[in-house]
């Protein structure tokens, strides 16, 4: 039986997606059916086995674009696949690490290195037999498919159960690969309807009832429902880490219309006392995939 | 300088064609787009105008109490009172939409609200999301 091929990359990503593959043991079971042929992060590859293979069948990728290093391995990756499956919620969207986007390429060198001083820098290894050459570091964060063409989304942070054992089957058609309910159907805080009157964190008291009728913020009703619910059934909001649905461009402007629409009175001014920071809380996951998707900045 | 106004068909469109017909002079930087309700402009069409340029946005609807929809306006007031306190977090200024309710034989406030609020972004500048990407080419 010929072996399907399979390749796993992770760009700026935290590795989770790749592990929660591990997690299955319907993927040590079927591991006959195929072969790891590239994946830096658990098997010994380096970048001359990838352009010594010549085909490969269906490639993961997880993680947003951030370094020239990531995009033209995913630049590689794309030419010698098949399929490309965008996995996780950075790939798909932009996920947490996207929220750099509100600051600079300099004041995020700043904040981890301090001063200009100890940024590293090329050096000469060797007496000079070795060039070191780090990464150029973009501007701004990218979802993968802002850089290649990808074939299919699988969104989640990480992935559900659900979702992998659709992949693992390596017979996928549709393009995204989602619930297309929202986790306020799965949800076991049921209401006939939300009205929103007063704005509460999600630290202050709860008493049970929906989220959102209490004042919380919760994006429940956008967010597609692969997790059953699992932070509402342990008492905390949901943060909206699978995304939007696949025919929404921006999460966060769906938000604003959202709370909008189910509001009885003005909260604009309570919301913005409460959540100082609601652009970071709106669009934690979704930044790069936003209308606006960066703070403007000059050059 | 270019301002974007998006107007319900019942009030405020017919307020700015009523200020035409009284030859009225308000700023030729405004652009109307009229809508069905001022409740249907999403956040994204906003969101979207300023992404693309425009220097400022602003929502007319109709008087409180009397959207033919009944609560369109109310929508649409709160919708661009959180957006304007989400802008400044993208570098942009939160001046730079409005809410406007008039009713349509109104038409001399619509014209003085034109008038104040181009002045008001012309005094902010051009949108920072156009002058960065202009002085890069």
């Amino acid at each position: 039986m010929k072996k399907i091929k399979l390749a796993f990359y992770s760009a700026s990503g935290c590795s989770g997606c790749m592990l929660s593959f591990f997690d299955l043991e319907e993927f040590f079971i079927s591991s006959e059916r195929f072969s790891i042929v590239w994946a830096p992060m658990f098997t010994n590859s380096k970048l001359e086995d990838l352009e010594k293979i010549d085909k490969i069948d269906v490639t993961f990728i997880e993680g947003s674009i951030r370094l020239s290093e990531h995009e033209e391995i995913v630049k590689i990756l794309r030419e010698k696949s098949e399929k490309v499956v965008a996995l996780g919620t950075c790939a798909v969207f932009g996920g947490v690490p996207g929220l750099s986007n509100f600051y600079s390429t300099e004041e995020i060198l700043s904040e981890v290195f301090g001063s200009d001083k100890e940024v590293p820098k090329p050096r000469l290894l060797l007496d000079g037999k070795y060039e070191l050459t780090l990464p150029e570091f973009r501007d701004e964060m990218r979802r993968v498919e802002e850089v290649i063409d990808v074939d299919h989304f699988v969104p989640g942070c990480p992935p559900s159960e659900d979702q992998l054992l659709k992949i693992i089957d390596f017979n996928f058609e549709e393009k995204w690969i989602v619930e297309k309910s929202s986790v306020c159907n799965v949800c076991p805080r049921k209401v006939e309807e939300i009205k929103v009157s007063s704005v509460k964190r999600a630290f202050e008291r709860d008493d049970g009832r929906c989220f959102l009728i209490q004042g919380i913020l919760c994006f429940g009703p956008l967010t597609p429902g692969n997790c059953e619910a699992t932070c509402v059934k342990v008492n905390v909001p949901c943060r909206g880490c699978y995304g939007a649905f696949p025919n929404v461009r921006d999460f966060g402007a769906k938000v604003v219309d959202l709370l909008s629409s189910i509001a009885e009175k003005n909260i604009a001014e309570e919301l913005s006392r409460k959540y100082p920071n609601l652009a970071r809380v709106i669009y934690a996951y979704t930044l790069p995939s936003a209308i606006i998707n960066k703070r403007v900045r000059k050059r | 300088m270019k301002i974007i106004a998006f107007a319900c068909q019942w009030c405020a469109y017919r307020s700015a064609d009523l200020a035409g017909t009284l030859k009225y002079e308000y700023p030729s930087s405004i652009t109307i787009i009229k809508v069905p309700c001022s409740g249907r402009v999403e956040t994204e069409f906003i969101l979207k105008a300023l992404a693309e340029g425009a220097d400022g946005v602003f929502v007319a609807g109709c008087p409180k109490n009397e959207c033919h929809y009944r609560k369109g306006n109310f929508v649409a007031e709160l919708k661009t009172s959180i957006l304007s306190n989400i802008l400044p977090e993208f570098g942009l200024e939160s001046s730079r939409i409005a809410f406007l309710e008039v009713s349509s034989s109104d038409a001399k406030k619509f014209v003085e609200f034109a008038r104040n609020f181009d002045e008001r972004v012309r005094s902010l500048g051009r949108n920072p999301i156009r002058r960065y990407s202009h002085e890069k080419d």
